[in-house]
């Protein structure tokens, strides 16, 4: 029996995802994330508690934000628009309570596992037309385990498949409970660097746990075949001739046969700053030649690729 | 495509339409020789002229043969509907006006202003300007409402192609002959029915006359032809000629030669549009299948190039509008439906290979005429879908996908056997009537403008752009206690528009029953032989006349938005309410935003806002489908706007929705442009939650997707599903345009460059280039689903 009174922060329910597994779905953006990626293109999903976001070109100016905070953390600058002063602010969502403009929201919202699946239900006819599913992601599904647990067992009641997508910084145990569970029929396995050098500079950790996680889950054929490896492509990053060599060589090492890139977007930029106010690192994307030379070492492997969010 | 076709289409695209004289010369000639006889016969005798009289054209390269006027692309003037006023000071803007321009020569402009004297005040159009009540007239003329058949037939001719084939003009004759025979006038009726026959035989023989004047101009032109090939060409046309319309056609190429005939006939008769070519794939399939398969007389490819120099007759037919017109139907369309797939009458699947010929026929021709529609249903082959998803993939914005399911139930609705509900098709643009060329579905009997209803009930029926009181008073709204009181003075205010529309419509009926019997376009109708009737005096077999609306989306958001921020959360009170909206929100831009984005918005997969878009749909369509028309049929009712949500916005203030004064109104059934923000899957599903099967004239839905969401095979197979689960979940018809903003904005800026760019507009496409602005912007509006 799922605890149906639980609830955990979702930052967003996005139907219609077409670039996050197969067929039609429905993404699960659950919050918090143990890595810190330099070019986080969902950085208001990494903090596990809940944020404010701005969304300064909807702002009309209106002031009710300032006049309704109770620690004077909100301020209209003339160039700026409204500052929020993130020191001040305790996240009490007051403001964002007064902004009909949606300029101030808080960046998820609770739910249960009941509240996500009847507007996940809504899309069934889709997936069962287009082979799709529901797909969790995040921030990443590890920190939230127990729940996403119960949530695909759920989803597996209403007859609903799951796609896993996870960055595999997190318990060994858990990854494989998830990974094995009937109704999952894909798991999106991040590869941000097989350099460690490289993965601890730009995400914060190493990517030891995340290698030993994945070559765990290569070895058992029950989740082997639901492996597809993401690797987000950043110019001058991980987009050398060497990494991407190693890159390929240990996808043949292990087995694994789909592969996924996912050139760098600066989407997370402007979010980056609406969240918390810092600045994210500009990266660029590789070239378009450059995307083309990778995709096709990876075919040459006999790998299967596909590139996602080509302009 | 052969070079033969190449070369049509390339005359297509680099010729303007224009309006020629000679029509409208013969047509005054002979009202003059005429006049005096019974109406019915008096009509078919004018036409009958006209056929013996027109200039015979053919074209290089044609296979089919046969036009409308004396022009290559000519458009005819109809002044015994279309008022010669307005023909006459709009004559030198025709050719300039940015909507739907047509060019007309110094000299039949000379000749057109000299015969149009003859005709000043005696139109149809004249007509109902002095009979219409003042009230509806000023309703009108504030696009409140508006009330068809003022300028011409109701068209939406969907006759019986089979019968056509099968016994040929002649056995027409023999039937009205026969009839006569046997009919002794003893009563008025009877007499009626003796000149309607009477009528019929004689423009019956003026199709077969023109038949044989073209065989005859063919059989000139291959005399005079030095090319073996194209004088061989001429002497099968003539032969052709000479079989058909009067005759059953013998194989492929002269059944094409038939129904083209019968066809244009219809643009020569009356001011027409809508005639559709129904279910193309089965009538023609026994002749195809002689042809093609079991005989091997011509090859498939041969059979292809036929079809598609039939196609390229029907871009070559139009119907003048006046600007209000042009601005309502935008891009030149005639809504010739041509129908594939679905199921036969007894109910197993009627894809055939002539299906996938015709809508191959399509994808390499890229013609806005005609428009193709796939009757999907779950014994459809999956081959069939996909070759229509790639065309949509691709941005051809061509076929249209209907629901076989939604369109049986409503063709039974309608009155239809179950064999002629499973035989169903389209009659307009989208609506469903029985099959067998038995319907009469008139469109156009209105529309009403939702967002004047709204202003209506906000402001005790005063219009608030105009000041005057032209609504019903239906009480002050602040003394409102509940949304359901809002909701009852909104459904009287609804009820009485449409209630003056059925008024404006009966009245206009029983004039064109006295004076504007169609005859040919009755005589192929199934029912009025057999009956003595015209179309006009019920004599089809199943008779609807369609009511709709414009503005659906906007109504349902407006009332969520006032139940939630004024009646539940008491944000606002209905005067703050009242005030902002007659501001157009200026001042009140927090309260605007309010409205914006706190209130569910239709499109969105919610069930509170979708189930009170339903419940004002249904409560339309309970009340009007169950009101008789003039000719003993019933009204029906659908949501579909065509462009007119444009006009009817432009007069509109600022809404409850958050819209601001003068936007375009939503387009048809589909939500408010730009306020379906969960994605395609939501939006479908909102639209099929509105039951359209109770629409008797169902529900026009267009949907966009940006290229980038929907590429390559896994693209296709996204469209596919899409459409699958639109039809599972009860959606009638859907369309789908596969364009980005980038793409648009700059065919705006550079239109040369996007001359055979086709877009969706309503139940028709059109190029975009020669769209004005307005209907430009508005499609560019419509919520582009990317991921």
């Amino acid at each position: 029996m799922s605890n149906t009174t639980e609830s955990i922060l979702v930052g967003s329910l996005q139907k219609f995802s077409i670039e996050d597994g197969p067929g039609i779905r429905t993404t699960i953006f659950f919050k918090g994330c143990p890595l810190n990626c330099k070019w986080c293109h969902n950085p208001e999903l990494i903090d596990p508690r809940q944020q404010l976001i701005q969304s300064p070109n909807n702002c009309i100016g209106c002031g009710y934000c300032i006049k309704v905070c109770p620690n004077d953390a909100v301020t209209m600058d003339p160039e700026e628009g409204i500052v929020i002063d993130r020191a001040k602010c305790d996240v009490c969502l007051k403001c964002a309570d007064e902004c009909y403009a949606e300029a101030l929201r808080p960046v998820a919202k609770p739910m249960t596992i009941d509240e996500i699946l009847s507007i996940v239900e809504q899309d069934k006819g889709f997936y069962e037309n287009t082979d799709g599913g529901i797909t969790v992601s995040g921030g990443e599904i590890l920190m939230h385990a127990k729940f996403v647990s119960k949530l695909i067992d759920e989803a597996r009641k209403r007859g609903m498949n799951v796609c896993l997508d996870t960055c595999g910084f997190g318990d060994s145990q858990a990854l494989m409970e998830l990974a094995l569970k009937e109704n999952v029929t894909d798991i999106l396995y991040d590869m941000k660097a097989i350099d460690d050098k490289v993965h601890k500079e730009y995400t914060g950790v190493s990517n030891k746990l995340i290698i030993d996680n994945l070559k765990m889950l290569a070895a058992d054929a029950r989740t082997l075949d639901k492996l597809i490896m993401r690797m987000p492509l950043i110019k001058r990053v991980n987009d050398s001739d060497d990494i991407i060599k190693r890159t390929g060589e240990f996808y043949k090492e292990i087995g694994v046969k789909r592969v996924n890139l996912l050139p760098y977007h600066s989407l997370g930029v402007s979010k980056k700053r609406n969240v918390d106010g810092f600045e994210q690192e500009k990266f660029e994307q590789p070239t378009e030649e450059r995307l083309t030379e990778i995709e096709n070492y990876f075919k040459e492997l006999d790998l299967k690729v596909e590139v996602l969010g080509r302009a | 495509m052969t070079p033969r076709v190449k070369r049509m289409r390339e005359k297509l695209f680099n010729t303007t339409p224009r309006i020629t004289a000679e029509r409208l010369v013969l047509a005054t000639e002979a009202y003059k020789k005429f006049a005096g006889e019974a109406v019915p016969i008096f009509r078919a005798k004018v036409v009958n002229y006209i056929m013996e009289n027109m200039t015979t054209l053919i074209f290089d390269d044609e296979l089919i043969v046969g036009t409308a006027t004396n022009a290559y692309r000519g458009a005819n003037l109809h002044p015994d509907f279309q008022s010669s006023s307005w023909y006459i000071s709009d004559i030198d803007e025709f050719s300039t006006r940015d909507k739907d321009p047509y060019y007309i020569s110094p000299e039949d402009k000379e000749v057109i202003l000299e015969t149009l004297k003859y005709w000043e005040g005696k139109s149809m159009e004249d007509l109902a300007a002095q009979v219409l009540p003042k009230h509806i007239q000023e309703l009108e003329k504030e696009d409140i409402i508006c009330v068809g058949l003022k300028n011409g037939v109701s068209g939406e001719t969907l006759c019986d192609h089979e019968k056509i084939l099968t016994v040929g003009m002649r056995g027409y004759i023999e039937e009205c002959q026969r009839n006569i025979d046997n009919t002794v006038p003893e009563s008025m009726e009877d007499q009626a029915k003796i000149d309607f026959w009477k009528a019929c035989i004689i423009q019956a023989e003026g199709l077969i006359t023109y038949a044989n004047r073209m065989a005859d101009e063919a059989e000139r032109l291959a005399a005079e032809c030095t090319d073996e090939k194209r004088k061989q060409e001429l002497l099968t046309i003539a032969e052709n000629c000479r079989v058909v319309p009067e005759h059953p056609p013998q194989n492929f190429h002269q059944a094409l030669q038939a129904i083209w005939f019968v066809h244009v006939y219809f643009y020569i008769e009356v001011c027409t549009t809508a005639c559709g070519f129904g279910r193309f794939d089965q009538y023609m399939w026994p002749f195809y299948k002689k042809d093609v398969i079991d005989e091997k007389n011509i090859t498939r490819e041969e059979a292809l190039e036929l079809l598609q120099c039939f196609y390229l007759k029907s871009c070559e037919v139009y119907e003048v509008r006046d600007s209000w017109y042009a601005t309502s139907f935008a891009g030149y369309p005639m809504w010739q439906i041509l129908m594939v797939g679905g199921q036969t009458k007894d109910g197993k699947d009627a894809t055939n290979d002539l299906s996938y010929l015709c809508l191959e026929a399509a994808d390499q021709l890229q013609t806005t005429q005609p428009v193709m529609a796939v009757r999907v249903w779950e014994g459809t082959p999956e081959k069939l879908i996909k070759f229509g998803c790639k065309m949509i993939q691709e941005g051809q914005a061509n076929p249209g996908f209907f629901n076989d399911d939604v369109g049986i139930k409503i063709a039974l609705k309608k009155g239809g056997t179950m064999e002629e509900a499973r035989d169903w098709a389209i009659v307009g643009c989208v609506q469903p009537a029985p099959g067998g060329g038995c319907a009469d579905g008139s469109p156009d009997a209105g529309y009403v403008n939702m967002g004047k209803m709204i202003e209506f009930v906000l402001h005790n029926g005063v219009d608030p752009v105009t000041g005057k009181q032209l609504g019903l008073k239906t009480g002050d709204p602040r003394e409102f206690k509940n949304i359901e009181e809002f909701k009852d003075a909104l459904k009287k205010q609804i009820l009485h528009h449409y209630n003056l529309i059925r008024i404006g419509y009966n009245m206009m009926q029983s004039i064109h029953m006295n004076r504007y019997p169609v005859i040919f376009a009755s005589m192929v109708t199934k029912g009025c032989v057999e009956s003595g009737k015209s179309v006009q005096h019920g004599g089809a077999k199943y008779c609807t006349a369609g009511m709709y609306v414009t503005g659906a989306a906007n109504l349902a958001d407006s009332i969520a938005a006032i139940e939630k921020c004024v009646f539940e959360d008491k944000d606002i009170t209905m005067d703050e309410l009242i005030k902002a909206c007659d501001a157009n929100f200026e001042g009140y831009e927090r309260i605007r935003q309010l409205l914006l984005n706190k209130p569910e918005k239709f499109g969105n997969n919610q069930e509170h806002v979708d189930s009170i878009y339903k419940e004002m749909m249904h409560f339309i369509a309970e009340n009007v489908q169950s009101w008789k028309d003039a000719r003993g049929g019933h009204y029906s009712f659908g949501i579909d706007s065509q462009t007119m949500n444009i006009p009817h916005g432009a007069v509109v203030g600022a809404l409850p929705d958050g819209r601001l004064a003068g936007e375009p109104l939503c387009d048809a059934a589909s939500p408010m442009m730009g306020r379906d923000i969960n994605g395609p899957t939501a939006t479908v599903k909102s639209v099929a939650y509105i039951q359209p099967e109770k629409l008797e004239e169902g529900a026009l839905f267009n949907l966009r997707f940006d290229p980038r969401g929907v590429q390559g095979e896994k693209g296709q197979k996204i469209i596919e599903g899409v459409i699958k689960t639109f039809f599972e979940s009860g959606g009638h018809h859907i369309q789908i345009n596969v364009v980005d903003n980038e793409t648009l904005k700059d065919a705006q800026k550079n239109p040369e460059k996007y001359k055979g760019l086709m877009v969706r507009v309503a139940g028709y496409m059109a190029y975009f280039t020669q769209l004005d602005k307005g209907a430009q912007d508005a499609i560019i509006y419509r919520t582009a689903h990317l991921a």
